[in-house]
């Protein structure tokens, strides 16, 4: 004897659509606002190379646009909320959307404190050990940010898992930067390493939380309360 | 060549939409056809009822008291319906006290205890056929059974021909009404209801008397009031069970003793005095007619008196 | 002819400890019903198969899934209504406090009297609202103090206010959600351990839910109650534990059956559910 199991829908439709059709539409706004995130960090990469004063222009204009879509992103999350009442896999969904385009605005502010770094662009970058080790920092804070990126656009756990879990290079780049300050001999010691301090700090914190990001999908994909706790080991 | 089509204005048009239409003549002609039916059916009734009345106008205004106590003579201005009616008052009693109960705890077992099965439903279809069988044939029946075989039981002075074989007769006859109209009854108390009692923990003989039977006592009482009516008029039964048509020195009393004795009964002085050609009788012929119809009336609203107050409770 | 079994040694109902407060242990949770490969057939027809589910104490229950789905024919095997129906047949076991229900011995009006029930349309009595509530401890034989059973009946209802002046009047006469709070004290007026409640507020607005779901909250720590209900969000809100049946479609015969897909506590079964067939149900997907 065959059986078959019977769909709730009956002839085996998909119910609801219009409903799933607005989860993949948030799926793929929050690509988007990732997608502006990583153009902002990418000028932040240039600015740190070469202090071009007119990116830090665009990157002011370009984190305007992202706010407003976490705004409006927000709004829309809500609403289903209040009109769908999402449960199980749904529900997990759209709060960790809610949470993760609040990581992705972080990221993008976190970028900017660096950007707002281009007029001293000169005299900073004199320290040129303790600004390679920013520039390689930087490079490997992107390339996690976009790990993150691609975990979310495939909804891959593997990759959530990873970016969660793994120990990354970047730790050491970062003390090997405080070093640096602490031995930097110049004139303009004192504000050459506030400088970079704080644009090292704010990368390190990109890194941060793009393995925020990480952390909840692996809470969405699995649902399993242990992963709740978005800590990043 | 261009078409020039004039402004439509939305509102004008949904009116002329919504106020038109097909006149629907068909439909008004059924009506008038039934209402025609209507008319009819209370004009015949109408000139019926008045027919009788008028013609035993004389009888039933002049000397009401006699006619309704004196018993049945040779001479029609000297004849009265007592023997009549005390046959016809035990005929109804009987199928009351026997049809009623027998008829009604029948329903009840084919509707709630009876397995739904071939033989319930052979059973079922048999009843339904009993009740359109003619009356002549439960005369015959009861003249076999009550008045022949019965007959030292029954009647032994009068040869079996007394009022309990006529009492009997009747109310095997009405005994299908009954059962078919309490089934219906019955049945059509709303599951919700039984389930309701089953749930709270009454068993099935509880549900029946404390929910089931008062909810289809109205409907119950309905078929009351038809086998009553029924029995009370049928005359070809008596005509065989053998109710006197002539003299009959007994017959008025109402002692339980005398229910042995010859009898005779409202449809059976009606159709005798009927059959005398002579012109004396019409008087006292319809007469009797409009006193039948009267009784009738009256064990009708009795019934649906009851009925009415087990609706009210009900609701 | 075989002995009757007696229930009162089976039902163990210990309302002293119910809702007071003090030494009642929280995680009391004995089983109450034990339902073990239970399969329903009318006639030939297999409704329902192979249920295997416990049911604890003082929790609230709730059988959810779609239409024909046997959830509601299981539910009535818990107080013998299905014997009712003519063609209906049980096999597996059902056991109530370790007795078998469908145990040839077993009276079915004195498990209906353990085990109150209450319907999906309201049907009180055509009777006065106090009789409605006497009804069920009359035929009980109880005979004095029906005063006092009928008021503790109607406040565990939560209607006396609302009827404590008019308790003479009819039941039909009350609205669609005080006629089910009416049907509601009936049923607890016999003194039962569980309720089954078969989709009690789906004819009622949502008002009247309301109330019926807080009422359900408050006398859950007095009754064990199982709910079938077709709205999940009553579900999720309302139950400790729930069990999900779906059915399946038997190509020969060409007919459905039931089949419990997964059970448990409801926390889980509307987060994260285990089976995908349930997870694709409380969320409004398909399979």
């Amino acid at each position: 004897m065959t059986v078959q199991s019977i769909a709730p829908g009956g002839a085996g439709e998909p119910l609801r659509q219009g409903f799933r059709d607005e989860l993949d539409q948030l799926r793929l706004q929050v690509e988007l606002m990732g997608v502006r995130v990583d153009e902002n960090l990418e000028r932040m990469r240039e600015v740190l190379r070469h202090g071009d004063v007119a990116l830090a222009e665009q990157a002011l204009l370009a984190d305007d646009e992202i706010d407003a879509m976490n705004v409006s992103l927000t709004e829309r999350c809500y609403l289903l909320l209040g009109r769908e009442a999402p449960v199980a896999s749904d529900l997990r969904f759209i709060v960790s959307v809610l949470r993760i385009i609040s990581e992705l605005e972080r990221v993008g502010d976190l970028s900017l404190r660096v950007v707002k770094l281009a007029p001293q662009h000169a005299v900073l970058s004199q320290a040129t050990a303790a600004w390679d080790i920013l520039v390689t920092l930087a490079d490997e804070a992107v390339e996690v940010f976009r790990l993150a990126l691609r975990a979310w656009s495939a909804q891959d756990l593997a990759l959530a898992t990873e970016l969660a879990t793994e120990n990354r290079g970047l730790d050491l780049y970062y003390e090997r930067l405080i070093r640096e300050l602490h031995e930097l001999a110049h004139p303009e010691a004192t504000r050459i390493a506030m400088g970079v301090f704080v644009a090292g700090r704010a990368i390190e914190r990109i890194a941060d939380h793009s393995a925020i990001i990480g952390a909840r999908l692996r809470y969405l994909l699995t649902g399993e309360p242990r992963y709740l706790a978005a800590e990043v080991r | 060549m261009t078409v020039v089509t004039a402004p439509v204005d939305p509102a004008a048009e949904m009116e002329a939409q919504l106020t038109g239409g097909k006149l629907d003549l068909t439909g008004r002609l059924f009506t008038l056809v039934l209402q025609i039916s209507l008319g009819l059916s209370l004009v015949v009734l109408g000139i019926l009822v008045w027919d009788v009345v008028s013609t035993g106008s004389d009888v039933l205004t002049g000397r009401l008291g006699d006619f309704l106590t004196g018993t049945m003579k040779s001479q029609a201005d000297a004849s009265g319906l007592a023997q009549g009616i005390r046959g016809t008052f035990f005929i109804g009693l009987f199928t009351v006290v026997f049809a009623f109960p027998i008829g009604v705890g029948a329903a009840i077992y084919l509707e709630e205890y009876a397995k739904p099965g071939r033989l319930t439903h052979f059973i079922d279809l048999n009843i339904r056929n009993l009740s359109g069988v003619p009356s002549v044939v439960y005369g015959i029946l009861g003249l076999t059974i009550f008045v022949k075989a019965l007959g030292s039981i029954t009647g032994p002075e009068s040869n079996g021909r007394s009022v309990i074989s006529a009492g009997f007769t009747l109310a095997i006859l009405v005994l299908p009404i009954v059962i078919i109209t309490a089934a219906e009854a019955v049945r059509a108390v709303p599951r919700g209801l039984r389930e309701a009692g089953f749930g709270v923990g009454a068993t099935r003989w509880e549900v029946i008397r404390h929910h089931v039977l008062p909810y289809a006592a109205p409907g119950i009482l309905t078929g009351t009031v038809l086998a009553l009516a029924r029995a009370l008029g049928e005359a070809a039964p008596l005509i065989l069970v053998g109710a006197a048509s002539g003299f009959l020195t007994t017959g008025d009393s109402y002692e339980v003793g005398a229910l042995q004795d010859r009898f005779t009964a409202l449809p059976q002085i009606i159709a005798t005095w009927a059959g005398r050609p002579v012109a004396e009788w019409e008087g006292v012929t319809y007469a009797a007619i409009a006193v039948l119809l009267a009784i009738v009336l009256l064990a009708n609203a009795a019934a649906i008196l009851l009925r009415n107050r087990y609706e009210k409770k009900r609701a | 002819m075989a002995p009757s079994i007696d229930l009162t040694e089976a039902t163990r109902v210990d309302h002293a400890d119910a809702g007071a407060p003090g030494p009642t242990d929280p995680t009391d949770s004995s089983v109450v019903f034990d339902v073990s490969d239970l399969s329903v057939y009318y006639g030939d027809f297999r409704a329902v198969r192979d249920v295997n589910l416990e049911v604890r104490r003082r929790e609230i229950t709730a059988f959810i899934g779609p239409s024909g789905c046997g959830k509601t024919t299981v539910l009535r095997t818990f107080n013998r209504m299905n014997d009712l129906i003519d063609t209906a047949r049980v096999e597996g076991a059902i056991r109530y406090r370790g007795v078998d229900l469908y145990d040839p011995a077993v009276n079915p009006v004195e498990v209906r009297r353990r085990i109150g029930m209450v319907f999906q349309k309201p049907n009180p009595f055509p009777k006065s609202i106090y009789d409605n509530v006497a009804y069920g401890p009359r035929i009980a034989g109880v005979k004095k103090g029906m005063d006092d059973v009928v008021e503790r009946a109607l406040r565990g209802a939560g209607l006396w206010d609302e009827v404590k002046s008019r308790l003479k009047s009819s039941g039909l006469s009350l609205s669609g959600g005080q006629q089910q709070r009416l049907c509601i004290a009936r049923a607890i007026a016999t003194d039962p351990e569980a309720l089954l409640m078969d989709e009690p507020c789906s004819a009622l607005d949502p008002i009247a839910t309301a109330r019926i779901e807080d009422l359900m909250q408050e006398i859950k720590d007095q009754y064990t109650i199982i709910i079938v209900t077709h709205n999940m969000q009553q579900a999720a809100r309302v139950s400790d534990r729930t069990a999900f049946f779906t059915t399946e479609v038997n190509d020969e015969s060409d007919t459905r059956t039931g089949v419990l897909v997964e059970y448990d506590l409801t926390d889980k079964m509307f987060s994260n559910p285990s089976d995908e067939r349930t997870e694709n149900y409380v969320t409004g997907r398909f399979g």
